[in-house]
């Protein structure tokens, strides 16, 4: 799964940034053909407490997490490319992050 | 005071009326979307449109801000009246953060395609802050005077050559989703004009000696002459116009035309007039505004006498032929505005577009004439020929046109053409598509029977046409000559004498150019010197600020400057660039700066020896007149 988290995450992290930095916001067609993709992770994250994260707040985040997709879902019915972006780039991704290791190494390298 | 009313203040000390203009349009205000006020995540308020069925947030819910800051990020260093163009207030964070994070005081045009959204942004954001650091223009849509059409002028006078490479551009994002034929319009004013200028930058450079000598020339017919926005006040409008060009296939229906006169206002471009006039056809008015046409396409004993509406960068040898009344309007020109806005009397603009059809054509429209009928407005090589026969030939040759490029034709498929009457033609399709959208009932009828299709016109025979239109009989030159010229005695003593100040106020640009060029020389010595003094250095700029605005208020700089345009095009291109050092910038703003006031001071004498050598001239004449 984490090989699939990965791949998901690159792949989203490409159309965020190209939304940021080139003005290409229209994400919509990008982001929808990785519906099913999406939807496995978050059923995989919802499906069980994995890593023992402390009760409380793993089910706020499963109720994060549900809100985050309805956005997204919400947003590609709208063809809302602010809310997609928004709901993608500050939302799902923050949990791929978690599961990313280039994310950590990323971060870690950018704090030097 | 609230926010909204602060803002009201703050624009309407930039922009006289504007606050008025607001308020005008927001009592007429239609609503066609509804905006939803929400709160981000992080506390900031943030808004959602509902249009047409559609729901999108302009701003986002978890993080309003970082798509702002990046754009701006990307954007770099701006330099020093850089333009930048944005589409969409819905989201202030972008206009916030590249007023707030450019050091260099920058251009921004803004378009807002919706009054609505537009009066959200003044109700919640204040703006007299950024105001003062930039120059910040807004348009609006559904505001008069603010629209699009309007940015097209401003986005036409700040998006030249030179500033094209610095030039940004965006369109906030779902406004292509919300508003997309205004996005589509939004862009495409961009493209044009940048194909335009950089179309223009060398004919601009060929023109620029030819059109001073014809304005120092030509300036003296003001003196008697007219003023176009006086036309409106005898033309009756419950007729149509009719602008014949001379394009080839002028020759198919040119006879017709014998039955419009008397019951149309017909124009003629330069080029038309002589196989007009050998049809026994004079027209009620004729449009120069080339300065290189040649007096022989003009040159008949009965085109003397018919109006003329001229440009002052016109060639002086047509204009000196023409003894009939001239008709001019404000063409931005410092020298000839003084004297066009002395009598009190509107601001008369024409539309130049850069050809004199597209002239001629926007004063038909100007009027305010319901319809236009064109007449031999190719804008293409029908049968292969670049004009009517009679124009520069009695019989046009055949040019090979095989690789030129194609458009689509209005009775055939595809006609041969050129890049530049490409633009004439995408110039007129705009013009009209915005005129109409200004006035519904305005209409062209295309009588051209062949050449190019143009965009919203009706296509139609001259002889449909004229039967259908021209239905109501008028004297045009009774109509004109209701018209007193448009200074009375009294200011038309005031502008001879003003006339005659010229050769002085020349002299005065080319002491004060030297003036500034020992500043620059100082400059030069200051940045050659191991460790700048920075004081120094900056003191040293102040003052060369100082006297360049001191020559800048000369009017006779803005003439001289054109005949400049290479030397312009460095500078201009130079205030956009930075240098690694002080030092190194100091140098090369003196290099330039050396060069720039040593052609401007000999131009000043020259143009100033030109002047008197006319004088004397003149004077010469009169008294062999006298004796």
């Amino acid at each position: 799964m984490e090989e699939k988290i990965e791949k998901l995450f690159r792949a989203l992290n490409i159309i965020a940034m190209n939304y940021l930095f080139d003005q290409k916001h229209n994400n919509i067609d990008d982001i929808k053909e990785l519906v099913p993709q999406i939807e496995e992770f978050v059923l995989w994250f919802l499906e069980k407490n994995k890593f023992g994260i402390e009760e409380e707040l793993y089910s706020q985040m499963q109720a994060y997490l549900l809100q985050v997709l309805e956005d997204i879902l919400s947003a590609l019915k709208q063809g809302d490319q602010v809310l997609l972006h928004d709901a993608v780039t500050y939302g799902l991704m923050d949990y791929l992050e978690l599961f990313v290791e280039l994310g950590q190494e990323e971060k870690e390298n950018d704090n030097l | 005071m609230t926010i909204y009313e602060e803002n009201l203040k703050a624009l309407s000390a930039k922009y006289s009326r504007m606050d008025e203009l607001i308020e005008e349009a927001k009592e007429k205000m239609e609503p066609e979307l509804e905006i939803i006020e929400e709160v981000s995540y992080d506390g900031e308020p943030i808004i959602k449109v509902q249009k047409e069925g559609k729901t999108c947030y302009l701003n986002g819910k978890r993080n309003t801000k970082e798509p702002a800051e990046k754009w701006v990020e990307t954007l770099g260093k701006l330099p020093n009246n850089a333009p930048v163009f944005i589409m969409g207030l819905g989201n202030p964070s972008y206009l916030k953060e590249l007023a707030e994070h450019t050091k260099k005081k920058i251009t921004i045009i803004i378009y807002e395609p919706s009054f609505q959204i537009f009066l959200h942004f003044l109700e919640h954001v204040s703006i007299a802050e950024w105001m003062e650091k930039h120059m910040i223009t807004f348009f609006v849509k559904g505001i008069k005077g603010m629209d699009e059409q309007a940015m097209r002028g401003m986005a036409g006078r700040v998006l030249t050559y030179e500033s094209i490479p610095f030039s940004r551009r965006l369109v906030l994002p779902n406004y292509d989703v919300l508003f997309p034929d205004e996005v589509l319009g939004f862009v495409k004013v961009m493209f044009d004009i940048a194909d335009f200028e950089l179309s223009q930058y060398s004919t601009q450079i060929s023109f620029s000696t030819v059109t001073v000598k014809n304005m120092l020339d030509n300036i003296k017919y003001l003196c008697n002459g007219y003023k176009t926005i006086q036309l409106v006040e005898v033309i009756p409008r419950d007729i149509p116009g009719i602008l014949v060009s001379a394009g080839p296939s002028l020759n198919k229906n040119i006879k017709e035309l014998k039955r419009a006169k008397g019951k149309a206002f017909i124009i003629a471009v330069d080029t038309a007039i002589k196989p007009l006039l050998s049809e026994g056809i004079i027209p009620d008015m004729f449009a120069v505004v080339d300065g290189r046409k040649p007096l022989s396409l003009v040159e008949k004993e009965e085109a003397k006498e018919i109006p003329l509406l001229g440009t002052l960068s016109a060639s002086s040898a047509v204009l000196e032929y023409h003894t009939g009344m001239k008709f001019f309007y404000n063409e931005g020109y410092a020298v000839s505005d003084h004297i066009l806005l002395k009598q009190d009397m509107d601001f008369g603009s024409v539309e130049t577009g850069g050809s004199v059809a597209t002239t001629a054509f926007s004063l038909l429209y100007k009027i305010g004439l319901p319809c236009i009928i064109l007449v031999g407005q190719d804008l293409a090589y029908t049968g292969d020929k670049s004009h009517a026969d009679g124009t520069f030939a009695d019989v046009m040759k055949k040019e090979d046109t095989k690789n030129y490029i194609t458009v689509e034709g209005n009775t055939e498929e595809k006609v041969p053409t050129t890049e530049i009457l490409k633009l004439y033609l995408k110039w007129f399709g705009d013009y009209i598509a915005a005129a109409k959208k200004y006035d519904p009932n305005f209409r062209v009828i295309n009588a051209t029977e062949g050449g190019a299709k143009i965009e919203h016109t009706e296509i139609m025979t001259l002889h449909d046409a004229i039967e259908q239109e021209c239905t109501k009989e008028v004297d045009i030159q009774a109509c004109l000559k209701k018209l007193p010229p448009m200074l009375n005695e009294e200011n038309r003593k005031w502008a001879e004498e003003y006339l005659d100040s010229f050769p002085d106020k020349f002299l005065e640009v080319a002491k004060s150019a030297n003036k500034t060029r020992k500043l620059y020389k100082k400059l030069e010595q200051t940045c050659k010197r191991k460790n700048i003094d920075t004081k120094e250095y900056q003191s040293l700029l102040k003052k060369i600020e100082k006297s360049i605005k001191q020559i800048e208020k000369n009017e006779m700089h803005q003439l001289i400057d054109a005949t400049m345009i290479n030397a312009r095009y460095i500078l201009a291109r130079e205030q956009f660039l930075y240098r690694d050092s002080l030092q190194e910038e100091g140098k090369e703003l003196a290099r330039q700066g050396l060069i720039y006031t040593e052609n401007m001071a000999k131009i000043a004498i020259l143009f100033k020896e030109y002047l008197e050598e006319k004088k004397r001239e003149e004077k010469k004449s009169m008294e062999g007149n006298a004796c």
